[in-house]
């Protein structure tokens, strides 16, 4: 595997990240049918390049036979081989960083704290603690399903930029405040360990009420107060 | 790590900034004018309760924000700052913006930076483990307040 390692190499992507604050992480990773997943949406976009590559083809050779003058022909060929190049190339490329994508993500859950790592390029590391969390949520498609696997949203207080998931891909950017396992097999187990991990911390979320923990103390104040009142 | 004693973004970021605006072809100069100026004038200032961050030469921009307030912590690089060994530190509070509250960038010490947030942020500050102390305050007054009230009831029974 030296290629994979030397690719790893230039592009500088670090080894596994640092545990989150808190206990021993564990650790989960994206289902092999995420890759499954990649791999198809991977495949149909080349598919869809290869086609319009083709039309080209089929369409400088209609040109030909209409004796269009030849540098023109010549100019239009000599694109069509760039393009046939740069698609090979970047197929290519891109199947490296499905896969590296798929074997490079890490979903960590500690007793305070999710530590998420994913991305090749781009790579991104979000921390949250579980204290700071306000909602969880499952989201499966069609396609996932039949796959057998989902993505579960980690959101925390705050929000901004735009309401639906496509908006955001065409603003290319990621949400702040939100955190994906995604392509995960077992997300309901993951849902219940994020929620029992959110119930322990005592001041989870914003605006929890404190909890009662002079209770005791007060009662025993109300019960002196009450038989001083009627020693007098 | 002495945080106190960062100040600057290291020169690495002059570099990042320079190669970035000429990924932009014949208009590099537009963003290198402004990111000149954004490198030479930034300055961090952290201090026992939190974060200060300003640059501009034209249009000032200070941000301050406390640790008590973090709530979520991202540490983000793209290939060109992984090259020059720099990464963001993009800091949330629960705030309703789309992008990130403050941003740390251009700094080597990046993951020291950030495992010394995570002891001072919302939530991971006040762990359970390390129940604040103002409560058991509060709760020992209680308590004497109890017992001088009993005090005064026994001294009355006995008149």
């Amino acid at each position: 595997m030296s290629w994979r390692n030397s690719v790893l190499h230039l592009l500088r992507v670090p080894h596994e990240p640092e545990p989150p604050p808190g206990s021993p992480p564990r650790v989960f990773r994206a289902a092999p049918n995420f890759f499954t997943l990649r791999a198809l949406r991977w495949a149909l976009t080349r598919f869809l390049a290869l086609m319009g590559l083709v039309f080209g083809f089929w369409f400088v050779e209609l040109l030909h036979r209409m004796h269009i003058p030849t540098p023109v022909l010549w100019t239009l060929r000599i694109l069509e081989v760039l393009g046939w190049m740069f698609f090979a190339f970047e197929a290519f490329v891109g199947w490296t960083i499905v896969r590296l994508d798929y074997e490079l993500r890490w979903y960590m859950l500690s007793d305070r704290a999710i530590r998420i790592r994913e991305g090749i390029l781009t790579i991104r590391e979000k921390t949250i603690a579980l204290a700071n969390v306000q909602n969880i949520s499952i989201r499966q498609g069609p396609l996932q399903r039949a796959l057998g696997i989902a993505d579960v949203e980690v959101k925390t207080a705050g929000g901004g930029g735009t309401s639906s998931e496509m908006d955001r891909k065409k603003a290319g950017g990621e949400p702040m405040h939100v955190a994906y396992f995604r392509g995960v097999a077992n997300a309901p187990q993951i849902r219940d360990l994020v929620r029992e991990g959110a119930r322990l911390q005592k001041n989870a979320g914003l605006g929890d009420p404190d909890e009662a923990e002079h209770s005791d103390v007060v009662t025993e104040l109300l019960r002196e107060a009450r038989a001083l009142r009627a020693a007098l | 790590m002495d945080v106190s004693s960062i100040h600057h973004p290291s020169p690495a970021l002059f570099k990042y900034y320079v190669l970035s605006s000429f990924l932009l072809g014949p208009l590099f100069f537009i963003p290198l004018v402004y990111l000149y100026f954004r490198y030479h004038t930034m300055r961090y200032d952290f201090d026992e309760e939190g974060i200060s961050m300003r640059w501009g030469i034209l249009f000032r921009r200070e941000i301050t924000l406390t640790y008590a307030r973090i709530q979520d912590i991202h540490l983000t690089s793209n290939l060109l700052e992984r090259w020059l060994s720099i990464a963001r530190i993009q800091i949330q509070t629960a705030s309703a913006s789309s992008s990130a509250e403050m941003t740390i960038e251009g700094l080597h010490e990046f993951e020291a930076l950030r495992d010394f947030l995570y002891t001072k942020m919302r939530g991971v500050r006040a762990h359970p483990m390390a129940a604040p102390q103002h409560q058991d305050a509060l709760t020992a007054a209680l308590h004497e307040v109890a017992d001088a009230l009993r005090a005064v009831r026994e001294s009355l029974e006995k008149r």
